[in-house]
């Protein structure tokens, strides 16, 4: 019988341990951006919806394409009609892992510098990527932060031949999420 | 001759004129857009839990009116957009955010468990919430 009580207990407190190691954003941001002569096309979308878990380091990304807004009217549908092809693809997904996760410490305060690699669908191609990033913990709340490029070439997505040497063939993706602990 | 030129010159000005007002036309929020939908948050998040493709198939890049209590509270992005969830009845729920003009006039006007009625543009599920864009506030 006591066998069985702290089984209950040690498992149930399993359960709340993985629990708290969840972190979760759902107003993450993702803008990107494109440099060329042509025009400077820049759309974000700030309903970036991720989990990290702390205690493993997997990260997880799933965005709507059609959330990224852009100023103009035109690019952004040119941006979904054009390129991503957002009807037929409308979810853009990056599942991965820290792969130095024993450099951070989740329960001190600090900016931390890791790697993160996995695995980054767009346009319904999915590539191994590896990028630098940053998770920043504050109060027991991490943030993460990368900054890489994507060739879009690499992805499907084809450049008009009339705008091909008017259009930036790599873009630059910038990523910036809060986490909360889940509830 | 000359008349033909001119004709060809006020054409090409005209035509001009009218690219640029198309390049530079903003993005629109929903509320010129007609919709079919006027579903509770909650209805409408189950929807998506259920059956995402479906619900996909018959939402997504649609303009729609939700009702909904309102079950966090409102964030603001540093470029000033205003957003709120309206309750899902699960963890996640409605993700709304408002257009720049809707941001501006409603940001002090939200409080967490009141209801709110808001038009705005699906653009799916990101796991966690359905994400509406674009959106205004219905009185």
């Amino acid at each position: 019988m006591k066998k069985l009580l702290f089984l209950v207990v040690f498992s149930l407190a399993t359960t709340i341990q993985i629990f708290a190691q969840v972190q979760i954003a759902r107003n993450g941001h993702v803008s990107f951006f494109s440099d060329a002569a042509l025009e400077k096309i820049e759309g974000h979308n700030n309903k970036v919806a991720s989990t990290l878990n702390t205690a493993t380091g997997a990260f997880s990304f799933k965005m709507n394409i059609k959330a990224f807004e852009f100023k103009q009217a035109l690019m952004q549908e040119h941006f979904n009609e054009n390129y991503m092809e957002s009807s037929k693809y409308p979810y853009s997904t990056f599942k991965g892992q820290i792969t130095d996760l024993s450099k951070v410490n989740f329960s001190k305060d600090g900016t931390y510098n890791v790697s993160v690699k996995g695995d980054l669908t767009i346009h319904n191609v999915t590539k191994n990527v590896t990028v630098p990033g940053q998770i920043i913990v504050k109060n027991g709340k991490a943030q993460a932060k990368t900054v890489f490029n994507v060739a879009v070439a690499d992805y499907g997505i084809e450049i008009p031949a009339l705008v091909k040497d008017k259009i930036a063939k790599e873009v630059k993706i910038t990523v910036d999420t809060q986490y909360e602990p889940k509830k | 001759m000359k008349r033909v030129l001119i004709l060809v010159a006020i054409c090409a000005i005209l035509g001009g004129v009218y690219g640029y007002y198309l390049w530079n036309k903003p993005t629109a929020d929903a509320s010129s857009q007609s919709t079919d939908f006027e579903v509770e948050s909650t209805a409408l998040y189950q929807e998506y839990g259920n059956n995402a493709a479906e619900a996909d198939a018959k939402y997504l890049d649609k303009a729609i009116v939700v009702v909904g209590t309102i079950a966090t509270a409102p964030s603001t992005t540093e470029s000033g957009l205003v957003s709120i969830t309206l309750d899902g009845g699960e963890m996640g729920g409605v993700n709304c955010e408002l257009s720049p003009e809707a941001s501006k006039a409603s940001v002090n006007n939200f409080q967490m468990g009141q209801k709110a009625k808001i038009k705005g543009i699906c653009s799916g599920f990101n796991d966690i919430d359905v994400v509406l864009n674009r959106c205004v506030v219905l009185p």
